[in-house]
């Protein structure tokens, strides 16, 4: 549930964020267009009726304003008949009122949950359809998805403010409409209104500015409550005595920020104060004017009642305006956010350049020809000019310092990101003209920081080849290719345990146990063109590693005269690096060295220098 | 057992007494403020009523009659009235979310008091502890937060005040009216509202589904399995996992809110009724002449003020689902307080080891996992004062458990560990801890300044050379040196200046927390895979200078490099829970046991 005065509207702080830009009335539209739509679609039966019933409820209380006014006069011509028939439809009014009040707050509740299910699940097929993902490694992105995601109910929240300002705009026409009837001046007292609705504008942007000046503060609470709450973090607070630390200096950001908020909270309340006053010397004005015409008897005491009742009214209306105008605008900056990926995503889908089709087997090879590659948005070559044939059937091994560009290397071949320079051939056909879908479903990998998903233990290992998800055996068979074969008995239910720590019947596993779960993962395609493995296996001991590798590779080789399968293995251990074929030393993005363990060792460069400086550790 | 009314009454209760001692100005500043803003709109009512009243003799007496004149005052009143009617609604939601912020506040600095100060991490680990931290932040069936329930509390408090107010005038009209009203309305909204908790007691039950669901969504939203998403084509997967979790979860929420559409079939007839009656009444005594029209006007516009009561709004909502915060963050201290989460013992150990910490017959098995589970089995170990100790085995063989057991984050389930003879379990555990520096697998990277991550926990007196004289002996003073603003350069890209570091640089920053602790007096080392995330020569840099490293100190080393391992002074295997060798690299190689196999393998990958 988000309420307009939601607090949790946050901005990215850096300022080369292009996404939202909160003006403009084309954008505002097009948003509010966006959530309406989504809730018709999400729920159509449940969207009309909410506004049927919006729209409903708004109009008992105006038909309510005129019956007071006939009771009032029933009462003054002493019209016994007439009073009762007022007060029946007073009765009848507030019947009708609660049935659409109530009826109109249960079914938006359901609506909303409707609404947000659905964009919770457009959000996951706009972000997963991204085939790179750069969306998930650069921080300005990472800030806006993340908004998106924590702020995301905001999205559910625009849509009601729409229905709501529709529906007060039908009350604000048909309340007006009446006090022209008692005189034409009347009809200007929503005027009145809009210095409140200009200053709740105001008030909202400045307050969204707030936020946005103490946001590195929020983060940076944020960052320490969940550090002083969990139990990783919690084993060095406790060693380095740094839980007091870390709550004092929780205590400072958080009052830091709340300062900054209490001064905009004071202005902007000022603000909108003065909009009120303005209002109120409207609303006394209106008085005046309709007592002076009942004194000269050119309107009756019950039109004086109309006016108090609908003057009333119009001020209900026009206080819910603000407030719907304000939730409106914090939503629409989440909304925007939403666009902003829709937007991304339809960018991001490559465009087809000619249907080439993923080749059954490989016969050539890999080749990469002049390939360079930076960042988008940096200005830092991460590989340069990089010439490489990878014959298929091969088990390549890269080795390279930290940062030197072998991780970049896999990336491009998964295609992760698209070289900036130069192509990517397989057997002899560009990457980039292969259909990403088929390109992966030929793939394989485990990576350094591989997922830890806490669904089922089978499930977590079945995905790496979504048909066989619940083939018991399946799975069973690719953990005993990862070396893992002991891993489901040591799980409470077998391959049926939940593991994780996010559910109640979750267990927790060790570091090299969630590793097994994501070689199983990577084992379980049997006959992909290319399966690279990113340092999967960093936290295994050397042998297991090795033993593993070992198995790996000489189920590849017999299988390469096959498919021509290419392995791309990435570890520091060079035990495990010397059973390669061929061995491609990267250094500052280029590559420096390839060849055999042998042939390197022999050219006396970076790789027997690094092979040197591990091997006298054994001696 | 008590029903979800009371329990949420129960709640409000409790965050109402808490709110004096949040801001006690602010609190009373938000009760005087609500009190206004039930009581001027009833003077309007009143005022209002009066020009209606009195209209007819200032019309019979003319324009410039006394009654006229009379009638532009009491108009004059009004307006004023209304004006600052006004303003206090503004006024009181700029105190009410003040309020609330300092109240958001308050739960948060006692839930992580709660959460950091105990000395053991057992209590972290704990699925309904962790619930209740989730719940003191709002976060759980529906994400109010402890300012929207100051809010809340001061919305739905002036209502009832105001519609209090409406009762009390329409008294005078017929005392036994505003008292049918009321009940009525208040036997309505209960059941509403008793329907309404029904379904959030089901959204509580089922949150475990709805988690589920939120798990799926993260998994496409955030970059953790982003690599895993692609390669394996789980994008649909995903998408339908998450509906299929949410339409389980909300079908049985639905399910519990029915009865609120039952509720329909009456209310309305209830509703039209009191309403055609109450108007009635109030029309024929008004036209028999019993009651003026000035007191038609009140009572009428005070009739409906009384509906008030009957009415409903996201503020009842905010109340109803966020008022157990308040609870939930008190719970979490009185659980939190209990001394087997906050361990006992009071002796000093300063200087402590000086001669040797032993484990004893040391059984453990982690909190909730079976006593067939167990992690250390019968552990025999003595580790020297000032000697480094190498701890190697299998995943799962549990080193890090020891260490974990050493630095007394979890007591043994059976046996003892004894430093220099003396129960850890007497040893004041606070104290104990400021002995010991360590570098974990999972260290934590600090989304704050380098200075900050070296020396946090020295907050008292972070000394420039001690931090740099740490950094240069982790290697991490180039990398210092390279950021845009050195030490004070923020480790995060997500702060404006600061700056990413890779897996290996930030091992090296941690390292030098570990060596920065040593700086100030820690005696024991634990270096649980310091290398994993180095790169072959950094690595190497290590090993090379981890004699000087640990010089002098009582040094825990688990790693899975042997070129490291076989540096420190003593090695032993750890398998199944328990030692099975136990020597230096060259006693155990001779020896031929395990160690000698799994280093002779490796030494024979390294043979030309």
């Amino acid at each position: 549930m988000t309420s307009a005065a939601s607090g949790n509207v946050t901005s990215a702080a850096s300022g080369n964020v292009t996404v939202v830009s909160s003006g403009g009335a084309r954008r505002t539209v097009r948003s509010m267009v966006t959530v309406l739509s989504a809730s018709f679609r999400a729920d159509p039966v449940r969207a009309a009726l909410n506004l049927v019933l919006t729209v409903t409820a708004m109009a008992t209380q105006i038909v309510s304003a005129l019956a007071l006014k006939y009771l009032t006069d029933a009462v003054l011509q002493r019209d016994v008949g007439q009073v009762t028939t007022a007060a029946a439809a007073l009765g009848a009014m507030g019947a009708l009122g609660v049935v659409a009040g109530w009826g109109q707050f249960n079914l938006s509740i359901a609506l909303r949950e409707n609404v947000a299910a659905y964009l919770d699940a457009r959000l996951i097929a706009l972000a997963t359809s991204v085939p790179g993902i750069e969306h998930h490694e650069r921080s300005d992105y990472l800030d806006e998805i993340e908004l998106l995601r924590t702020d995301r109910e905001a999205l559910g929240g625009a849509m009601e403010a729409t229905v709501s300002n529709i529906g007060m705009a039908t009350q604000i026409i048909g309340t007006v409409a009446l006090l022209g009837r008692v005189h034409p001046l009347l009809l200007l007292l929503p005027l009145f209104g809009f210095p409140s609705i200009a200053a709740g504008a105001w008030a909202e942007r400045r307050r969204q500015r707030a936020m946005e000046s103490v946001a590195e503060d929020l983060r940076v609470s944020r960052h320490l409550f969940e550090l002083a709450t969990t139990a990783g973090p919690g084993k060095e607070l406790r060693i380095f005595g740094s839980g007091q630390p870390v709550i004092d200096r929780h205590e400072a950001t958080w009052t830091n920020a709340d300062r900054v908020q209490d001064r905009t909270l004071v202005r902007t309340t000022a603000a909108s104060v003065g909009g009120w006053l303005v209002f109120a010397a409207g609303f006394a004005g209106a008085l005046l004017l309709v007592a002076l015409r009942v004194l000269d008897r050119q309107a009756t005491i019950g039109d004086m009642v109309l006016t108090v009742t609908l003057a009333a009214q119009v001020n209900q209306q026009i206080t819910g305006a603000v407030g719907m105008i304000t939730w409106l605008m914090a939503s629409l900056k989440t909304v925007g956010r939403y666009l902003w990926l829709v937007d991304y995503a339809a960018a991001a889908r490559p465009k087809l350049k000619g249907g080439a089709t993923v080749p059954d087997r490989l016969v050539d090879g890999i080749e990469f020809h002049d390939v360079s590659f930076r960042y988008p948005n940096t200005d830092v070559d991460i590989l340069r000019d990089v010439d490489l044939r990878i014959p298929a059937g091969t088990t390549v091994a890269v080795v390279g310092d930290n940062g030197a560009g072998k991780t970049t290397l896999v990336k491009l071949l998964c295609r992760f990101y698209e070289p900036t320079e130069g192509r990517v051939t397989v057997d002899g056909v560009d990457l980039d003209r292969l259909d990403v879908d088929e390109w992966r479903r030929r793939l394989s990998g485990g990576f350094q920081d591989f997922a830890r998903l806490e669904l089922l233990a089978r499930e977590g290992v079945g995905v790496g080849d979504l048909p066989l998800v619940d083939d018991g055996d399946a799975v069973a068979s690719a953990l005993g290719r990862a070396g893992a074969d002991g891993l489901a008995e040591s799980l409470p239910a077998g391959l049926e345990t939940q593991v994780g720590r996010s559910f109640v019947d979750g267990v927790e596993l060790s570091g090299g146990q969630w590793q097994k779960l994501a070689l199983g993962r990577a084992m379980m395609r049997a006959t992909p063109l290319l399966l690279v493995l990113d340092e999967p296996t960093a936290a295994l001991d050397a042998e297991t590693e090795h033993a593993l590798f070992e198995r790996y590779a000489g189920a590849a080789r017999r299988v390469a005269g096959g498919t021509g399968a290419i392995t791309v293995l990435v570890s520091h251990r060079f035990s495990t690096v010397r059973m390669a074929d061929m061995i491609v030393v990267v250094d500052g993005g280029r590559v420096v060295e390839v060849g055999s363990h042998d042939d390197l060792v022999g050219v006396g460069g970076l790789y027997a220098e690094l092979y040197e400086l591990q091997a006298r550790a054994y001696r | 057992m008590r029903g979800p009314d009371s329990a949420v009454r129960g709640a409000v209760v409790a965050t109402l007494r808490l709110l004096p001692r949040v801001s006690r100005p602010l609190t009373v500043a938000m009760g005087a403020v609500m009190v206004a803003s039930a009581l001027v709109p009833t003077a309007f009512m009143l005022v209002s009523g009066a020009v209606i009243g009195t209209l007819p003799r200032a019309i019979a007496a003319g324009p410039s009659s006394g009654a006229a004149d009379r009638v532009l005052v009491l108009i004059a009143l009004a307006g004023a009235l209304f004006a600052l009617q006004q303003t206090t609604g503004p006024v009181l939601q700029a105190v009410a979310a003040a309020l609330g912020r300092r109240l958001t506040l308050h739960l948060r600095r006692r839930v992580m008091a709660a959460s950091v100060l105990p000395p053991g991490i057992a209590h972290l680990e704990d699925p309904a502890l962790l619930d209740k931290v989730a719940m003191a932040q709002g976060v759980g069936a529906a994400d109010i937060s402890p300012r929207e329930l100051a809010i809340a509390i001061a919305m739905v408090g002036s209502r009832y005040l105001a519609a209090t107010a409406a009762a009390v005038l329409l008294a005078a009209f017929r005392w036994w009216l505003p008292i049918i009203l009321v009940i009525e309305y208040l036997l309505v909204i209960r059941t509403f509202r008793g329907e309404f908790q029904k379904s959030a007691g089901v959204l509580v039950g089922k949150a475990e589904e709805m988690r589920r669901s939120a798990y799926f969504r993260d998994a496409a939203l955030t970059p953790a399995a982003a690599k895993e998403v692609r390669i394996f084509g789980l994008g649909q997967w995903v998408e339908d996992r998450f509906r299929d979790s949410f339409r389980t979860a909300i079908t049985a929420v639905r399910r519990g809110r029915r009865g609120a559409w039952r509720l329909m079939a009456w209310a309305p007839a209830l509703f039209f009724l009191t309403e055609l009656f109450t108007f009635v009444l109030l029309g024929r005594a008004a036209v028999r002449g019993e009651i003026s029209l000035g007191q038609f006007t009140v009572f009428a516009s005070a009739a409906g003020g009384v509906g008030m009561f009957a009415s409903l709004s996201q503020y009842d909502l905010f109340l109803q689902y966020g008022a157990p915060s308040v609870l939930a963050a008190i719970d979490l201290e009185r659980i939190t307080a209990q001394p087997h989460i906050r361990l006992s013992g009071g002796r000093s150990s300063a200087g402590l080891p000086v001669h040797a910490i032993r484990f004893e017959a040391v059984d453990f098995n982690y909190p909730g996992q079976g006593p067939d589970r167990k992690v250390l089995d019968g552990l025999h170990l003595e580790i020297p004062a000032g000697k480094s100790l190498a701890v190697v085995g299998e995943n799962g063989a549990g080193k890090t458990t020891l260490v974990k057991l050493l630095a007394r984050l979890y007591d043994p389930t059976a046996g003892r560990i004894a430093v220099d003879g003396v129960d850890l379990r007497d040893l004041d555990p606070g104290q104990w801890q400021q002995r010991i520096g360590a570098i974990f697998q999972d260290f934590v990277r600090y989304q704050l300044t380098v200075a900050d991550n070296v020396g946090f926990g020295a907050s008292a007196d972070v000394d420039g050379d001690a931090l740099k004289l740490a950094a240069a002996r982790a290697g991490a003073l180039d990398l210092v040196d390279g950021l845009p603003v050195g030490w004070d350069t923020v480790l995060s890209r997500q702060f404006s200046g600061g700056a990413d570091l890779s897996g290996g640089q930030w091992q090296r920053v941690a390292l030098a927390r570990a060596l920065f602790a040593v700086e100030r007096g820690a005696g024991v080392l634990v270096l649980d895979e310091p290398s994993a995330n180095l790169d072959v020569r950094a690595e190497a840099e290590l090993y090379d200078r981890f004699l000087e490293l640990t010089e002098g100190l009582t040094t825990i080393l688990i790693s899975h490099r042997f070129s490291t391992v076989r540096r420190a002074d003593r090695i032993v295997v750890l398998d199944g829970g328990r030692v099975v060798e136990d020597g230096s690299h060259e006693a155990l190689v001779d020896a031929g046991g395990r160690y000698a196999r799994m280093f002779g393998l490796q030494a024979a990958r390294f043979a030309p």
